[in-house]
């Protein structure tokens, strides 16, 4: 072989090494190949709690340093849910939710995906809580008795609780939440069911072409 | 001798030594792409460097499927450019496990050089998150495939209170922090990569970095090229409702994906996990425990501290200490145990033959060399072919029906000039040393050096007195049988035309024999 052959040579398979690496690079992969579609519940929502709590005293509080005086103290958990997700009629996945961390006191969240055949049917997603939660509290009069008489400081130390607890309230995902809707769904698509925080509701997302 | 490689190295060496003939008579061996397979790599990556500086400008986090659809819309530039950068990023894959495959086979990873492997496989994994986190950047249906395999199969590991997975369910719509984190990934993980690299090379003696020029700008043009017939593609942008039936997939970056779809992202993660645990172990196996060759040893009484080992040597082991006591010469050489592969390359290097591994000092080889050369029948006017035992293995038995004596050597590289002036002056027609090929020697620079020594009186040269013209060093590799007959047919047409070799009576030099002690 000549050298000028060779150099020619080694060129071109220099060029189809190239291209078959540009190929290899750009390769089809015939990811979902089936015609049906996918109901996806994904959602995460602050569990209620289920708690005791207790009025701290006034020398209870003065021992406290000052950062981390609350008028109550909490103890216990979050509460259980389950979810259900049915398709006309049938059930699909049931799962229990709880909140998430070691101690189950953070947000809790859902993340399934389930397979369902294209066109037309009916799609019904609940949570429901397990646990019974006890009454938000035993002693209300006694906190609005306290901030109607007490002292101008623990007053504020009261209200501020307050507000607090109305706002971990309102963020609490509601005790039963139920989305039954009737969904036309074309091959490889997605219908998306999530929470909407601020109408504290279940509702369905699909893409907009 | 060296231990010999154990069955899977062997395995893993025949296909490699195939390749490397192949492209040998392809492209000759100084510019053969396999034998540059290292080197390449960062040439690769200083390409990725500069066509990734020039993107980065055009890249916006706010709309990162927009921005590249912009580049890639641009022919004159972007179109290209973005090509060079996504080829060069598979070509860096492919030539790293070329390189791999090579350190492997050659049983390359022990001892001091498993910092080398290991580091080098580290720069693997980097540069494969490093690419893949690129794909994420463009946000096509195949970045958000990889984005959505790697979360959930990552959510397997308990170490998350919420699954990485929901980021991309379409809940929410992804946030510009989110392509933020990952350019920033994207940038800094490539200065992991060389600082990884960095240690790569740190054992290393006069390391290689970039490949000849030729090669280099050869494989930027194939790069240009690829590019330019065939652009990089863009999918569809990601949507998280709407499942591609097909995605364009780069499978050097994307092999694990569909290991994760038919079986599950749990067993996908064992099974990768697994997969580095070995390449990581592989030192560890190739220790050869119980036949690790020795290391070097410097007989002290010999050393004339001429420094010429500690030079030579590949990985650095050898350095020079004050004599303690003073003697012959102020300095002297030590060699580090824990640094030396037991390569032997010091053993040709040194001319007092007072260095090297225990039996394959410059001394050793004389010794045997004579036994050769009384054990072979009509030695005087046969052509001695000298040969490392990896080339020999492969064309042993032809170069000896060709007529040559075959004296094999551990190699090349550690071969003492003595022996080649022993056969010479011994009666031998020629002396042929058939080394491996200069950037496929097991022991790094070996061929170098031997040819230095032969040519260009480097230190422990080949004496002046022993005629040139029936000297020759040529190179193969174990499948280039072809090649070192075809050597060895025309050293001896060469050689038949001197004059009748002359046996004399060869007493080679110790000229730094220990002096012996003063009578008092």
């Amino acid at each position: 072989m000549t050298h000028f052959l060779r150099r020619g040579l080694a060129a071109i398979v220099t060029a189809a090494a190239a291209l078959a690496l540009a190929a290899l690079s750009t390769a089809p992969f015939r990811v979902h190949t089936d015609p049906t579609a996918r109901l996806r519940v994904a959602f995460s929502a602050r569990p209620e709690r289920i708690e005791r709590c207790r009025t701290l005293s006034a020398d209870e509080l003065a021992n406290l340093p000052q950062h981390m005086r609350q008028s109550e103290l909490c103890e216990g958990t979050t509460a259980h849910y389950r979810l259900e997700v049915r398709r006309n009629d049938s059930l699909l996945a049931t799962a229990l939710l709880r909140g998430g961390g070691l101690r189950h006191d953070r947000r809790l969240y859902a993340l399934r995906e389930l397979i369902v055949p294209s066109g037309r049917g009916t799609i019904d997603v609940r949570v429901t809580r397990l646990d019974a939660v006890a009454a938000r509290r035993d002693d209300d009069a006694h906190e609005r008795d306290e901030g109607e008489h007490g002292d101008d400081a623990r007053r504020d130390l009261l209200a501020r609780d307050q507000d607090e607890r109305r706002r971990r309230v309102a963020d609490e995902i509601p005790a039963s939440l139920d989305l039954r809707e009737d969904v036309t769904l074309a091959p490889r698509e997605v219908l998306l069911v999530t929470y909407d925080q601020a109408s504290r509701r279940l509702r369905t997302v699909r893409d907009t072409p | 001798m060296a231990a010999p490689p154990r069955r899977l190295e062997r395995l893993a060496l025949r296909p490699l030594t195939a390749a490397d003939a192949a492209c040998n008579r392809l492209y000759g061996s100084p510019a053969n792409p396999l034998y540059q397979s290292g080197t390449i790599v960062i040439a690769l990556l200083l390409v990725l460097i500069v066509t990734g500086l020039w993107l980065i400008f055009f890249y916006r986090v706010g709309a990162p499927y927009a921005s590249v659809a912009d580049i890639a819309a641009n022919p004159w530039l972007g179109r290209w450019v973005r090509g060079v950068h996504r080829y060069a990023s598979d070509a860096a894959v492919v030539f790293t496990v070329i390189h791999v495959w090579r350190m492997f086979a050659q049983g390359r990873s022990w001892g001091p050089r498993a910092l080398a492997w290991t580091s080098g496989v580290l720069a693997l994994g980097l540069l494969l998150l490093c690419g893949l986190t690129g794909y994420v950047m463009v946000w096509d249906t195949f970045g958000q495939l990889v984005a959505q395999e790697g979360a959930r199969m990552l959510d397997t590991l308990p170490i998350l209170s919420e699954p990485l997975g929901r980021a991309f369910t379409g809940e929410q719509e992804l946030a510009a922090a989110f392509f933020f984190v990952n350019l920033f990934a994207h940038i800094a993980i490539p200065l992991g990569i060389a600082l990884v690299l960095w240690l790569h090379v740190a054992r290393v003696a006069r390391p290689a970095l970039l490949p000849p020029r030729r090669v280099l700008w050869a494989l930027v043009a194939a790069l240009v090229l690829a590019a330019l017939v065939r652009p990089a593609t863009l999918g569809l942008e990601a949507s998280p409702l709407r499942l591609p039936e097909s995605v364009r997939v780069d499978w050097l970056y994307a092999f694990w994906i569909p290991l994760v779809r038919s079986t599950s992202p749990g067993v996908a993660l064992v099974v990768l996990a697994l997969g580095v645990l070995i390449l990581l172990a592989v030192p560890l196996a190739a220790k050869r425990r119980s036949a690790a060759p020795p290391p070097s040893v410097v007989n002290e009484d010999i050393c004339t501290g001429c420094r010429q080992c500690s030079l030579d040597c590949p990985y650095e082991a050898i350095t020079m200490i004050e004599r303690p006591g003073g003697g012959r010469s102020l300095e002297m050489a030590r060699v580090d145990p824990a640094l030396c592969v037991s390569c032997g390359i010091c053993a040709g290097s040194c001319a007092p033959m007072g260095v090297g591994p225990p039996g394959r000092t410059g001394r050793d080889q004389l010794a045997h060399a004579r036994s050769f050369v009384s054990d072979t029948a009509g030695y005087a006017g046969r052509t001695v072919v000298v040969c490392c035992d990896r080339g020999a293995r492969g064309w042993r038995a032809e170069l000896e029906a060709a007529g040559a004596a075959v004296h094999e050597v551990d190699c090349a590289g550690n071969l003492h000039t003595s022996v080649i002036e022993l056969f010479v002056r011994g009666g031998a027609a020629g002396v042929l040393v058939i080394s491996c090929p200069p950037r496929d020697c097991w022991n790094r620079e070996g061929p170098r050096w031997l040819q230095e020594r032969i040519y260009e009186d480097r230190e422990a040269e080949l004496q002046p007195r022993v005629d040139r013209r029936r000297v020759r060093v040529a190179t193969a590799n174990a499948s280039e049988s072809a090649e070192a007959l075809a050597a060895l047919r025309d050293f001896m047409a060469a050689t038949a035309a001197l004059d009748r070799p002359q046996s004399q009576t060869v007493e080679i030099e110790m000229i730094c024999d220990p002096e012996p002690a003063e009578q008092s």
